[in-house]
């Protein structure tokens, strides 16, 4: 049980004087939110680059990662590519859960599915990545973005407790 | 009584021999009075054989987690990664364990670190108070009894001030059943490569202190 009991004269006058008492928590209740830094890397293993990618590339057939660097996981982020003389990038990913393990090659044997810059509902779980195929239709430098917005994070859950 | 003065002296000092005289009679005199019979005086005095008890009453207030089974994490139970759109409910037993009826019933809460969460008043915590007739449902958190608005959803940020408690009983022996929602706002944060947002509500502590506080009830003049 937590709580105190304070019997308090709030005035010296005997004529107004009245008593109070309060109860409160001890030790504090700590509250902690979560977080979901999103980064486009070229590893896996790769740190939080705090930046977008950009890079000179040529027009070979590439793998990125969009990875999760928070605590939270995300239902879906938002991808931007693009690239200096006039470049083009066909985007590619494996089915919904599964991720590349090479060029071309999905975790779960599906064909690649070619997909357009944006919005892209693909679930990152925290400390997770999800793997993209990138193939510029020439040497170019190329300038991956991401971002999670609000809306893009995991729906919201209500807990008793 | 004879003075062996000269009179020349007498003269000079009569007034003050006169004085002496007569401050010399009354001290004889008086001592005369007290110790006769016919200045007695008579006293008397009424008490009761029991002794008139008069106590005074207490007032006091405690809270404690709820005991219903998965309830029980009150206050003490870190709240942890709460993501946009969460809302955690936390249940506290309100007990009136004095014998004087209080008043004036309010909620506060101080936040030791200080830190989004209870600064900023649109995208930090939301707290909302609502208060159930009968023990919440255990596990569930349902009522099954009457439920009613304590304190309608305020930020955090507005709790730093005391705000009153609707309808939560004062009286004494009285046992209130509250659920304290904490909610963080769907919001609007966009968060770019990795990089944290300015001013943003997400990765950061707070260190929640609630504090209940009542007045006693109003005084009484009584005729008994």
């Amino acid at each position: 049980m937590f709580g105190a009991l304070v019997i308090a004269p709030q005035a010296l006058d005997s004529a107004s004087a009245s008593a109070s008492a309060d109860a409160f928590n001890s030790p504090a209740l700590s509250v902690a939110s979560g977080k979901y830094p999103v980064a486009v890397v070229t590893t896996t293993g790769a740190a939080n680059p705090l930046a977008a990618y950009v890079s000179p590339i040529s027009s070979a057939t590439r793998l990125f990662y969009v990875k999760n660097f928070g605590t939270v996981a995300i239902k879906a982020f938002t991808l931007s590519v693009t690239g200096t003389n006039s470049a083009t990038f066909v985007i590619k990913r494996c089915t919904v859960g599964a991720n590349f393990t090479a060029v071309n090659i999905c975790s779960d044997t599906s064909s690649p599915v070619t997909i357009t810059a944006g919005a892209l509902s693909l679930a990152i779980a925290a400390g997770s990545t999800q793997s993209l195929q990138f193939s510029p239709s020439k040497s170019t430098t190329a300038t991956i973005s991401v971002s999670v917005s609000t809306s893009q994070v995991r729906t919201g859950i209500v807990t008793n407790s | 009584m004879k003075l062996g003065i000269s009179p020349a002296i007498a003269g000079r000092y009569s007034s003050k021999i006169v004085k002496i005289a007569i401050f010399a009679t009354a001290a004889i005199g008086g001592t005369a009075l007290a110790s006769s019979s016919v200045f007695a005086s008579l006293n008397a005095e009424g008490h009761n054989v029991s002794a008139h008890s008069v106590s005074t009453g207490t007032l006091k207030l405690t809270h404690a987690a709820s005991s219903a089974t998965g309830l029980t994490g009150g206050f003490t139970t870190p709240i942890t990664l709460m993501a946009p759109g969460d809302t955690i409910n936390r249940y506290i037993n309100i007990t009136q364990g004095g014998t004087l009826d209080g008043a004036a019933l309010t909620l506060k809460v101080a936040d030791a670190a200080g830190t989004t969460l209870t600064t900023d008043a649109t995208n930090g915590l939301q707290v909302t108070v609502t208060q159930c007739s009968v023990a919440f449902t255990a596990t569930t958190g349902a009522c099954s009894g009457t439920t009613t608005t304590a304190l309608a959803t305020i930020s955090a940020n507005g709790l730093l001030t005391a705000q009153s408690l609707t309808g939560v009983s004062t009286t004494a022996a009285a046992v209130s059943y509250l659920k304290i929602s904490l909610a963080l706002p769907a919001g609007s944060e966009l968060t770019s490569n990795g990089v944290l947002p300015v001013g943003t509500v997400q990765g950061v502590t707070s260190t929640l202190t609630w504090t209940f506080f009542e007045t006693q009830r109003t005084a009484t003049n009584t005729n008994s």
